[in-house]
């Protein structure tokens, strides 16, 4: 199993190329960034690294049909392929931070993804793209330009539809927060309906998002994680019930607002919710601890490596040249 | 009257670093690159320029609406700014080629440029916050770029028509005039004095330009084949564009016609079949500037004509042989307009 991270946009292309370019020297596969609808863009921002780099993927996560048509999402994932030597990819998801803040109808959500995945699947094989969608449609696309080998085009997917339907049209899925305990409704529908596709036999990617906080603080640690827990799958009832009693789950689900406002105030005081039921999350969905705690938790990230994933994807946020270099130095040669 | 240069997405992001490198050390004003749905993204394209360069001004032209949500569009134009630390603009346009490919019409085309400029000032403004916008076409809700920090960046609208240019003058940093002869140029900088007084003196100060193909070559002969190869995307010859120096005998034969310079772009040859040799030159002389270095002063005469009728910028369109352009214009074009 491959070892990927992920940044968001908000540090910039500088200082994305100087981390991607230690993370390839460091033997990590992949570097993800993140767009978000209040941060620089990311296709833009990931350019100086695909010029500069020689080795590592890189591509951006998530991207939404409902904010770009998806031949656009195209042109952008080929601009950034060819750049960097055919080194490229993005995740095509149905939701994400964009769509809200343009107050656009998500209408056909299934259908309009599946036909967004047709899409840019096409569109960057090389062929004229004439497609007639009940949500997209295209007419005369073609881009004879690239001459690299095709970005990944992966789905966004967590739920057994959508996870279907991926498994029908994309070169893979990023999954985002799963833990082992989730295996049974994500891998195993997975793998079914990659069967049912006729693809068990493909070089399907299966990855998964997870939240690195290791530190060698471990307050450092535990704050970070406890600031960002809402952007954990927005501590949904199928991610969290895995590691609460029903009574603190409904503790959760109705003070999700703090767990918001303590990532937006940049703080890990999440007011109403007992401080056992933040450790249990932090435990349950995040890497979090000290040096001390790393090996416990590659025996975890195992596995994922044992259930079929092809890739686990590290989101990091404060000091991330820390984390790289610690990622390099632990995890890679573990899970390789 | 500042110069400015256009290429399109066809060479790669970093032949385009270099160009604009070198328009740069020229003295151009503002290399800008053009958005087509067969070539690379074009904010992307001028990423590693923005970075390397120091006082280029860069821009993308055209983006409409139907392609690009306006806010996708800030965020785009703001990353741009960022990177190239406040010198980025961006063209925005009703719809051309993008809608074509996507299948999507064009409709209430003035209100959707309209909406689109109205949302890109203010989420490019001094706030980079928009919590609210309930446009008819578009709308917005906290949307928030307090992640940038540079200079305003300047939104043009492309405009050529009489609606287009008095909403314009009213919203938008400034107007990018398409192929309009000297005749049409002062056409439409007499609406844009009109307007000027109905526009809110917030805006800032407003700025006229115009997309004029530039053919000029030390070989005369290769000149001429390329500007015939590229008249059928001089506003598609329009009879509109064209009736200031054409018959309107001669004006009906070229819309029947177009076939032919269709065919002569994309195959790339420049042999317009079937139409006479006179009318070829009265349109290559009538809508491009085209020619050798002998008659650099002719040229250069023609380009003044546009700083006359009162253009603060002209953005000549370069093709094959981009550099070779560039110095051409660094050294006799750039130093006569100022």
């Amino acid at each position: 199993m491959q070892v990927d991270i992920v940044l968001e946009s908000k540090i910039g292309a500088e200082e994305f190329k100087e981390l991607g370019l230690l993370a390839e020297s460091l033997g990590i596969h992949g570097i993800w960034i993140q767009n978000y609808a209040q941060a620089p863009d990311a296709f833009m921002s990931a350019m100086p690294l695909a010029a500069a780099s020689r080795e590592i993927r890189i591509g951006i996560a998530v991207v939404s049909p409902y904010e770009l048509h998806p031949l656009k999402i195209a042109n952008a994932v080929l601009t950034l392929n060819e750049i960097s030597g055919g080194r490229a990819g993005v995740v095509v998801a149905g939701g994400g931070q964009w769509p809200d803040v343009m107050k656009v109808d998500y209408g056909k959500r299934m259908t309009g993804l599946r036909e967004a995945l047709e899409l840019i699947k096409q569109a960057c094989s090389g062929d004229v793209v004439n497609y007639d969608g009940e949500v997209y449609s295209a007419q005369g696309y073609s881009a004879r330009w690239p001459t690299k080998k095709p970005p990944l085009i992966l789905a966004g997917a967590n739920g057994p539809k959508m996870l279907r339907m991926a498994a029908g049209v994309a070169d893979g899925v990023m999954m985002s927060d799963v833990q082992p305990e989730m295996f049974d409704w994500s891998v195993s529908t997975l793998k079914g309906s990659l069967a049912d596709a006729g693809r068990a036999d493909d070089d399907f990617r299966l990855n998964n998002f997870l939240s690195w906080h290791i530190k060698k603080d471990r307050e450092a640690s535990l704050f970070e994680s406890k600031r960002e827990l809402i952007a954990r799958a927005w501590l949904g009832p199928k991610w969290i019930k895995h590691f609460l009693d029903p009574a603190d789950v409904e503790t959760v689900r109705a003070n999700t607002w703090s767990f918001l406002k303590a990532y937006l105030d940049r703080t890990d005081k999440i007011e109403g919710v007992p401080p056992k039921i933040v450790e249990k999350l932090v435990e349950g969905l995040t890497v979090s601890g000290d040096l001390g705690d790393i090996d416990r938790h590659i025996e975890r990230l195992k596995l994922f490596k044992s259930a079929g994933f092809t890739e686990i994807a590290l989101g990091l946020q404060d000091d991330p040249a820390d984390s790289i270099r610690m990622i390099a130095k632990h995890v890679v040669p573990a899970l390789q | 009257m500042e110069i400015d240069v256009i290429l399109e997405p066809d060479v790669t992001p970093d032949q385009l670093k270099e160009l604009g490198l070198l328009a740069e050390r020229r003295g151009i004003n503002r290399l800008w690159i053009q958005n087509y749905s067969a070539a690379r993204d074009g904010f992307m394209s001028l990423v590693p320029l923005a970075i390397a360069s120091t006082r280029l001004k860069i821009g993308v032209m055209v983006v409409s609406p139907w392609e690009m949500h306006p806010l996708k569009m800030a965020n785009a134009l703001l990353t741009l700014n960022e990177y190239s630390k406040g010198r980025a603009a961006l063209c925005v346009g009703g719809g051309a080629e993008w809608n074509g490919v996507m299948c999507i019409p064009i409709e209430r085309r003035v209100r959707a440029v309209r909406e689109t400029t109205e949302l890109l000032k203010a989420a490019c403004g001094d706030k980079h916050f928009v919590a609210n916008y309930q446009g008819e076409m578009y709308k917005a809700s906290r949307f928030s770029a307090q992640w940038a920090t540079d200079e305003a960046p300047l939104i043009y609208a492309g405009a050529g028509k009489e609606q287009m240019i008095r909403m314009s003058t009213k919203k938008a940093d400034g107007i990018v005039l398409s192929d309009s002869v000297p005749t049409f140029a002062a056409e439409a900088m007499g609406l844009v004095r009109e307007t000027l007084p109905e526009r809110d003196e917030s805006v800032g100060p407003f700025r006229v330009s115009n997309f004029w193909a530039w053919h000029v070559k030390a070989d005369r002969e290769a000149a001429l084949k390329e500007a015939r190869r590229e008249l059928i995307i001089r506003s598609w010859l329009s009879p509109h564009h064209i009736k200031s120096f054409m018959s309107e005998e001669d004006n009906d034969y070229i819309q029947a016609k177009k076939p032919a310079f269709i065919t002569a772009y994309r195959d790339r040859s420049g042999d317009i079949k079937g139409v006479p040799q006179r009318i070829i030159d009265e349109l290559i002389e009538g809508i491009s500037t085209t020619g050798d270095l002998t008659e650099m002063d002719k040229h250069i005469a023609r380009l003044q004509e546009f700083k006359d009728v009162g253009l603060d910028e002209l953005a000549l369109r370069l093709h094959d042989d981009p550099a070779a352009a560039i110095d051409m214009l660094g050294e006799h074009v750039v130093p006569a307009l100022r």
